[in-house]
């Protein structure tokens, strides 16, 4: 087999106004012709610029500082500009991550598709245009004839992706690195593009380098991973080696920190504790030592090397055995400390939604903004939580559970259905009884970065809601944040910092904290750790979890990720444009899913273990647009089970099992009631 | 006292779950990295332009020119005494007399006085009228933010000169008056600037945080619109310091300046009209210098602030 590309011990820097970051040090790979090959870590481990340096796009102040870059024997490094120019696109491509910002939006898609075609291989326009064409075709872009015309605005995320290949693929490159090429997509397209970049590879004998975080992406479709922390390569190895047999204790302790939709939920996730380290500069010795549990005086003294035998190359002085075994540390046990809150509507539900509608107008006109359409977010959700449960909510982005989540804590207003709770209706409240109802109801948010307000300090943070409140004196307050930062696992020195100085997974604790604050009886989070990277969100999810077993609060947890939901979550929910499709426990729901989109969800999901067998791509085709969703059953369209019948009646929600409903006139389980059958 | 409390507290440190047993006294989120704060940090990236520090140089030295200069150099500024008319530079009188028989290097202190008095409250009035009224309109939206901001345009249509001549005439002309006139007729470029701000902060989730709280509306914009959008407005004070001691020199130059005895550089440069032609160029360039480094220098200072401003977040 000829080898496609070599990098040798290549080295990056870059140069930062005071200091000079080590971003990639003495890497080595190759990658055979028709390979594919998974760099894989976590953000700030080098992965992309180890990519970017491949292709001479390193960011202001980076360059090489030694090794070799050779695509089929020829060496890359040193090359003028110029040369780089006539390299990149033609024989080396790339796909980024987020297609939005990578695509020209005021140059058509076949211009743009065009355009390296034009570039290297010097066709004429028309020659271009039809290359165009044939690649808009091959990564399946539907109607692509039609679509040549079409601005990068004018598609939906996945299409737009399928575009960005199209240009990588243009002029037919040797090497394709895709850096996180579906890291923003969800996971149903998710599924469409990583299978068509497996159809491709095997169509045209590229070889691919496939860069993600994700170990459940690069489980499936590598031949060989490179695991990277902190600018080095700790463990290659051949993929199936690397997830049953791997040496090194990143690698273990990565894998062990994944909640697998099998995760026993009364078993704590394995983390690995503290922060990757600063490389401006690298610390000495071996660079995983301060977090790791192997650790010696001469990892932190001496750097080991790269060795092993077979393929397998791991850089550690004490090297493991396989993967962890399950940690015996149990979550307290739920019930231990029983969420004794006794209703005060005597036995009904702590927080009780019904026929939830929420319609964001779409207008027309500057100045009389007429209302011409609307956005269909929420039609008709019902669903409730009791006291001390946690309930998930899970679905594809724009399916309406985001604006779900602030339709219970009241940053949105219904436009139809209440929301009680305790059997009060409290957004009807107004003045004073409003704001004193509100205590009970906090929210979590996304992303770590824009939930805090960069002016203000941690301290002034978490006293803002006592003050609005009106709760306790400067003493007591004081004394309230000094136990809640603990509780969240951080220093007390925190309070006179600004959120730019912590980490994302620590401004996640200050932002959980904040909402623990007014001890509220439920809490609403939203994707609390989607931003955050795998080895600080097992310790977030961690942390929800001891403190839902401590304190008894119900919640509601918001994600795209079925298996975070699964771990926190009692009950699940799916949503599907708006609706909700199925509700019932975890295990209803992963193994006795009714509703097809449930299915299709579960098998969708990159599972991180080469030898659980790819399903074929379960869901076709978009997301319909929630302005005009389909009549009868929404989710008709992408169904493999839809017939007549959905399109004309909308199905409503059956029970399956006792608290197992789920809405769908097909269903894969047998309803308990044949009767409950719409009539 | 909060410091003590703190590192007894970080040796407790919570044992992290499912780790294994690392000996560990850091607590369960990892110890907080001490870095400059946002404002130092611009700070800094201020002082390293030297351009920044040129403008600010030639600031402080107008201010002190201008408040502290009449303290050693006694001229009289009130009696005119055609004798002494149109005297050129000499030891007696530094920088001559104009036709009225003033000390014109006195007068340059004293028009300089009023220059940066107007300037600095006619930017510091347009400031916090803009800024309240940007963040009122950025954040009730709707047809209230339409109905603001049209309110805006249509101030923006009519000529300031034109508004601020008309005033100018109707009262008397003092330095209260006139920065008041150009306070009051100067702020749109504010608002518009903070309602830009706010239109994005108010998506954020912290914004939506203190909602969720029970924030009231004048919290969300006292203790998080104005402070978030304050980098912005500092960098258009400058600009508007710079505005307005051009407008008052325009004024003055058309014959609408201070009333007498006020001097200001902008009357100074409209009497010595016909001073070149005669020769006398002290009467012409000495002032003309001063107004162009002030306003250059005010410039300088607002382009180095917006660097430092927007450079906060890309550097470490």
């Amino acid at each position: 087999m000829t080898v496609a590309l070599e990098v040798k011990n290549l080295s990056t820097q870059i140069r930062l106004s005071r200091s000079v970051v080590e971003a990639v040090g003495n890497v080595d790979f190759q990658i055979d012709a028709g390979e594919t090959l998974g760099l894989v870590g976590e953000s700030g481990s080098g992965k992309s610029m180890t990519g970017l340096s491949l292709l001479g796009l390193l960011p202001n102040g980076g360059h090489i500082i030694e090794g070799s870059i050779r695509i089929q024997g020829r060496e890359l490094v040193g090359l003028s500009e110029r040369e780089l120019r006539a390299t990149r696109g033609n024989e080396i491509a790339m796909i980024f991550q987020d297609s939005q910002s990578s695509l020209n939006p005021t140059m058509t898609i076949g211009e743009q598709v065009a355009e390296p075609v034009r570039v290297h291989r010097e066709a004429s326009k028309q020659e271009a245009r039809d290359r165009a064409l044939e690649v808009l075709e091959l990564v399946g872009l539907p109607q692509p004839r039609e679509r040549l015309g079409s601005y990068p605005h004018e598609l939906s995320g996945g299409l737009r992706q399928r575009v960005m290949i199209a240009i990588a693929l243009a002029c037919e490159p040797k090497i394709l690195i895709a850096d996180e090429p579906t890291t923003a997509l969800d996971v149903t397209i998710q599924a469409q593009i990583l299978a068509l970049l497996d159809d491709l590879e095997e169509r045209l004998g590229m070889s691919t380098l496939l860069i993600t975080h994700d170990m459940g992406v690069v489980a499936g479709r590598t031949d060989r991973i490179n695991v990277m922390y902190a600018g080095r390569i700790v463990e290659t190895a051949p993929t199936g080696r690397l997830f049953t047999a791997m040496r090194h204790p990143y690698t273990q302790a990565l894998l062990g920190s994944i909640p697998g939709l099998e995760q026993d939920r009364s078993k704590a996730l394995y983390t690995i504790p503290g922060l990757p380290p600063d490389l401006a500069p690298p610390p000495s010795g071996c660079r995983f030592a301060a977090r790791c549990a192997y650790a010696t005086e001469q990892c932190r003294e001496e750097e080991p090397p790269l060795t092993g035998s077979d393929g397998h190359l791991f850089a550690c002085w004490h090297p493991v055995d396989g993967p962890i075994e399950r940690l015996p540390t149990i979550v307290p046990p739920e019930g231990a400390t029983p969420p004794a809150v006794a209703s005060a509507n005597g036995g009904g539900h702590l927080l009780e939604l019904k026929d939830l509608v929420r319609e964001y107008p779409v207008t027309a006109g500057i100045i009389l903004k007429r209302k011409v359409d609307s956005i269909k977010a929420v039609s008709g959700v019902t669903l409730h939580v009791d006291a001390g449960e946690t309930l998930g909510l899970v679905g594809e982005s724009g399916c309406g559970k985001t604006t779900l989540g602030k339709l219970i804590v009241g940053g949105e207003k219904a436009d139809a259905g209440t929301v009680e709770l305790e059997g009060k209706r409290i957004f009807e409240l107004r003045g004073r009884t409003l704001r004193r109802a509100r205590r009970d109801l906090q929210m979590m948010f996304q992303d770590p970065y824009a939930s805090l307000d960069p002016r203000m300090r941690v301290h002034a943070i978490l006293r803002e809601p006592l003050e609005i409140q009106k709760i306790g004196s400067r003493a007591e307050q004081d004394e309230m944040i000094a136990n809640v930062l603990r509780e969240v696992g951080l220093p007390q020195n925190a309070v006179e910092r600004y959120p730019h100085e912590f980490s994302g997974g620590q401004r996640q604790r200050i932002g959980l904290a904040r909402t623990l604050m007014l001890d509220p009886k439920v809490i609403v989070a939203d994707e609390p750790v989607s931003a955050l990277d795998v080895s600080i969100r097992s310790q977030i999810l961690n942390l929800m979890r001891r403190l839902q077993a401590e304190r008894g609060t119900s919640s509601v947890v918001i994600s795209h990720d079925l298996a975070v939901v699964k771990y926190l979550a009692d009950r699940i929910g799916v949503m599907y444009l708006g609706k909700l499709v199925e509700l019932g426990t975890g295990d209803d729901i992963y193994r006795r899913a009714a509703h097809p989109y449930t299915d299709a969800l579960i098998k969708t999901i990159p599972v991180p273990d080469p030898a659980v067998k790819r399903a074929d791509v379960a869901i076709r085709g978009e997301l319909p647009s929630p302005r005009n969703p389909p009549s009868g059953c929404r989710f008709r369209t992408r169904c493999p089970r839809a017939q007549d019948l959905c399109a004309e009646q909308e199905p409503v929600l059956r029970e399956f099992d006792p608290g197992h409903v789920a809405a769908c006139h097909f269903p894969l389980q047998t309803p308990l009631a044949a009767a409950d059958t719409p009539s | 006292m909060l410091a003590e409390i703190g590192a007894q507290q970080m040796v407790e440190g919570i044992p992290p779950l499912g780790s294994p047993n690392i000996p560990t006294t850091a607590p369960e989120g990892g110890d907080v990295q001490i870095l400059a704060s946002g404002w130092r940090l611009a700070l800094r990236e201020f002082f390293s332009n030297r351009l920044a520090i040129v403008g600010l140089g030639v600031l402080v030295f107008f201010v002190v020119f201008s408040f502290a200069g009449p303290l050693f150099y006694h001229t009289n500024q009130s009696l005119t005494n055609p004798l002494t008319g149109d005297l050129a530079p000499s030891w007696g009188h530094v920088v001559g007399t104009d036709d009225n028989g003033f000390d014109e290097l006195g007068r340059m202190m004293a028009g300089g006085q009023t220059a940066l008095e107007i300037g600095f409250f006619a930017a510091f009035m347009a400031t916090v009228i803009g800024t309240l009224y940007g963040a009122l309109s950025g954040l009730a939206g709707g047809i209230v933010d339409a109905v603001l901001m049209r309110f805006v345009d249509i101030l923006l249509s009519i000529p300031l000169l034109f508004i601020v001549l008309v005033l100018a005439t109707r009262y008397s002309a003092t330095v209260v008056s006139q920065s008041l006139i150009i306070g009051l007729f100067s702020w749109q470029i504010p608002a518009r600037l903070v309602r830009g701000e706010v239109l994005t902060l108010r998506e954020r989730d912290f914004v939506a945080a203190t909602r969720i709280m029970g924030g009231t509306q004048t919290r969300l914009i006292i203790r998080h619109l104005i402070p978030n959008a304050l980098s912005v407005v500092i960098v258009n004070i400058t600009f508007l310091i710079a505005d307005s001691i051009l407008l008052i020199a325009y004024l003055g130059f058309l014959g609408f300046g201070l009333s007498y005895p006020i001097a200001s550089w902008g009357d100074m440069l409209g009497n010595a009209q016909n001073a070149v032609t005669s020769g006398y160029w002290w009467l012409v360039f000495p002032v003309g210098g001063c107004l162009v480094l002030v306003v250059m220098a005010c410039n300088l200072v607002g382009d180095a602030l917006r660097d430092a401003f927007d450079v906060r977040l890309r550097r470490r």
